[in-house]
């Protein structure tokens, strides 16, 4: 990968200060692009994490944290938006403090949102028990896991490897102990209590749910009749065997047994385990034992689809019109499985960790080899796989309670549901200047109290906007190195020059039309000429630009019946992002909906 | 007329310089190809440069995060304790977290760094362990090396 970092100084603090600095915190400065990102944006990374705060739908603020990797990659490379590195050096005790209340504010916001959808479950759940309560059969519970063994035809034969953990729960725990555990988890669910949620005051974070206890309890029996009727796997919940790779060889096919007796062993303890979600991890250890004993015989890979039913769609006809982009992500997917893989002649066998990287990346180059192979639709999912098949509850138990206490619960459930949404709609609102991606950084830091040089203080002051910031960031904190990446398209073109030959690549690449670099992407607006790398010309450039987006905004309302006012709508986003380029100002970069992974940056400051 | 269109028009560039400079970047709503068929894990992706070990590291650190962040929430409902770690543990490619003595010693490095100690580590000690002395062990070993 081409990269230019430019080293613009090092403005090492005192002696002092950076004899006791052996870590250091970055300040990421991201230029604007158009859309969504016309702002500028502004992130912390420690390490392999990146923190930054981002403007979402409803008009909320989110902190997010990403490996730093994948920001680069997202921002630099897919976005096409350069960067602007502020290095900072901290000691010990204070890249802790910083990190950690990162880390921590993370943390307890997740707990805050998933608190949210705690809610919402809780007053789904009442509503269906309500309704069954009252006789009418309406709603689910889907179970996570479930969907591995359910619906059962009752045709098919016993499954050998639940049959061989049911014996070893039977040896350890004795005959009875199946049938125990079921009339147990039975009894638990008769009794069980819908709590009243607080409906106003605050919210009681890091506590479990009605809903959630309801459907561990529900879980936990679904996977106690898998064992006890040696349920066999659901065909469609697994890979066909991975025909187009190699065979397993003697000592792969060793190491995955062995796992797969160790799992036998440690399944049965699932039974008396303090775990709440127990049933869970019992479910996905019988379908993970279904599949490694079938590895083992057979001889090749069988591994359990790991997509989850929220993934992104890739559509068939993208899949169809990008056979070159998809192939190399095929590719790269290869390779990463060949590296999950080698794990399988590793000396001392495999933990959980390894065999849940070989079925991540098992399926994701699975997923891409059929979408190719039959022009299908992409399932894609950005966070790590774990199988988590999803099926309904073959019973809906309601609670031995009596209905007056269910329908007050459910009232109660819809109460605290719309005050809390109302109170996070509030709590977390962007603000474009007193709550955005800058003002959070500043606040979460001061929260640290450990601060990585002088105070920076937004008040009354131009330091929310991300570029500004990152000015205030260089005079106020130890800066130790000042680093710029530059965009994926301004890098690959000064690759090209590097040669020789900068002015006939240069008036090849300066626009769409010739551009061996940038390839159409339909989320971007109506342009002709980049902008990003010229001053002088930039206005003239935008003329040209804007009578192009006037063009094509007026083209697209000839073409509005034909293709629903996408062209009118970018040749309008056209116009828009022309007009700073008048003044000298550029947003538009262009951006990618795909970059090969080895031409993703990596800067050089990677190494803490 | 003039006047106040060329004022409008200075109004909307105003606007839109001062937008386009102080805004955020919003969420993307499309997906990108790339960005969603590779692994985004934290800590997870073989190909970075994370040293080895990097992954188990930040398992740990989401360990200890959370435990801090519950004791000083002032949380006590165990039960939610035990399933929000499963779901950290989850998105770290474990599901059978108890079996992994790394939960146990990244609750004690958690609980340090919460300023929990005497009669309170006794107490969050024995909720935590759940009568297991392995794992009480492994809670105390977190605890005494974290600084």
């Amino acid at each position: 990968m081409t990269r230019r970092s430019l080293a613009l100084a090092t403005l090492l603090v005192s002696q002092a200060a950076g004899a006791a600095s052996p870590r250091f915190v970055d300040y990421i400065y991201v230029e604007a692009n158009e859309g969504g990102s016309s702002g500028g944006h502004a992130a912390i990374r420690f390490g392999d994490e990146t923190y930054h705060f981002q403007h979402e739908p409803p008009g909320l603020l989110r902190l997010r944290r990403d490996d730093s990797q994948h920001f680069r990659c997202t921002y630099g490379a897919l976005e096409n938006r350069p960067m602007h590195v502020s290095r900072i050096g901290v000691s010990e005790a204070v890249y802790s403090r910083l990190r950690g209340a990162f880390a921590e504010r993370y943390l307890v916001e997740r707990e805050t949102f998933e608190h949210r959808e705690a809610l919402r479950d809780d007053r789904a759940l009442l509503e269906v028990l309500v309704a069954r309560r009252r006789g009418d059969p309406v709603g689910s519970v889907p179970l996570r896991g479930a969907g591995f063994f359910l619906p059962d035809d009752g045709a098919s034969p016993p499954s050998a490897s639940a049959l061989e953990v049911r014996r070893r729960i039977e040896e350890v725990y004795g005959r009875d102990a199946i049938p125990a555990r079921i009339a147990e988890v039975s009894h638990e669910l008769d009794r069980l209590v819908p709590a009243l949620p607080e409906v106003s005051g605050p919210a009681s974070l890091f506590t479990y749910s009605f809903s959630a206890r309801y459907r561990d309890l529900l879980t936990a029996l679904v996977a106690l009749r898998a064992v006890a009727h040696a349920l066999p796997l659901r065909p469609e919940s697994r890979w066909p065997a991975a025909a187009g790779e190699p065979a397993l060889d003697d000592a792969e096919r060793r190491t995955l047994g062995a796992f797969a007796d160790r799992l036998v062993e440690a399944l049965p303890r699932l039974l008396h385990s303090d775990r709440p979600d127990w049933g869970f991890a019992l479910l996905v250890g019988l379908a993970r034992l279904a599949t490694l004993r079938e590895s083992q015989r057979v001889g090749r890979l069988v591994l359990l689809d790991a997509f989850p039913p929220a993934s992104d769609v890739v559509p068939r006809s993208y899949v169809r019109q990008h056979r070159d982009a998809l192939s190399h992500l095929l590719a790269d997917a290869r390779d990463e499985f060949t590296r999950a893989r080698a794990c399988l002649r590793a000396a001392g066998g495999i933990g959980e960790v390894d065999f849940t990287n070989l079925e991540d990346a098992g399926n994701r180059l699975l997923e891409l080899q059929m979408a190719l192979a039959q022009g299908r639709d992409l399932r894609v999912w950005s966070a790590r796989l774990v199988p988590s098949r999803v099926a309904p509850a073959p019973d809906v138990i309601v609670p031995d309670v009596p209905t007056d206490t269910l329908v007050r619960a459910l009232s109660r459930a819809r109460a605290a549901e719309r005050g809390f949404v109302r109170r996070l709609e509030r709590d977390y609102r962007y603000d474009l200047v007193s709550r955005n991606c800058v003002s959070e950084i500043f606040r979460t830091v001061d929260a640290a109290g450990a601060e990585p040089g002088r105070h920076v203080d937004l008040g009354w002051s131009l330091d929310f906007i991300p570029f500004v910031s990152a000015r205030a960031v260089n005079g106020a904190w130890n800066v130790a190195e000042r680093t710029s990446v530059p965009s994926y398209r301004l890098a690959r073109l000064e690759g090209m020059s590097r040669g020789g030959g900068f002015v006939r690549a240069w008036l090849r690449e300066c626009n769409v039309v010739t551009s061996t670099i940038y390839r159409r992407n339909p989320d971007d607006s109506f342009f002709l000429l980049f902008t990003d790398d010229v001053v002088a010309l930039r206005p003239v450039f935008g003329v040209v630009n804007l009578i192009a987006g006037l063009g094509a905004g007026a083209l697209g309302l000839a073409l509005l019946p034909v293709d629903g006012g996408h062209m009118a709508v970018a040749g309008l986003r056209g116009v828009v992002f022309s007009l700073p380029e008048l003044g000298f100002v550029n947003l538009r970069k262009g951006s990618f909906d795909y970059v090969r992974r080895d031409e993703c940056p990596v800067e050089e400051l990677e190494r803490h | 007329m003039r006047g106040a269109v060329r004022s409008l028009g200075s109004w909307l560039l105003g606007t839109l310089a001062i937008l386009a400079l102080a805004g955020c970047s919003i969420s993307a709503s499309s997906w990108s190809v790339s960005k969603s068929v590779r692994s985004s894990s934290h800590s997870s992706d073989s190909s970075s440069s994370s040293s080895p070990g990097a992954a188990e590291r930040a398992y740990r650190e989401d360990v200890s995060d959370y435990t801090r962040a519950f004791v000083k929430s002032g949380g006590s409902d165990f039960r939610g304790f035990r399933s929000d770690v499963a779901r950290l543990a989850e998105e770290h490619g474990i599901t059978d977290w108890e079996a992994n003595a790394a939960t146990y010693t990244a609750i004690g490095e958690g609980l340090k760094s919460a300023g929990v100690s005497g009669a309170s580590l006794m107490a969050y000690k024995r909720n935590l362990a759940g009568g297991d002395p392995d794992k009480a062990e492994a809670i105390q070993r977190g605890y005494d090396a974290a600084r």
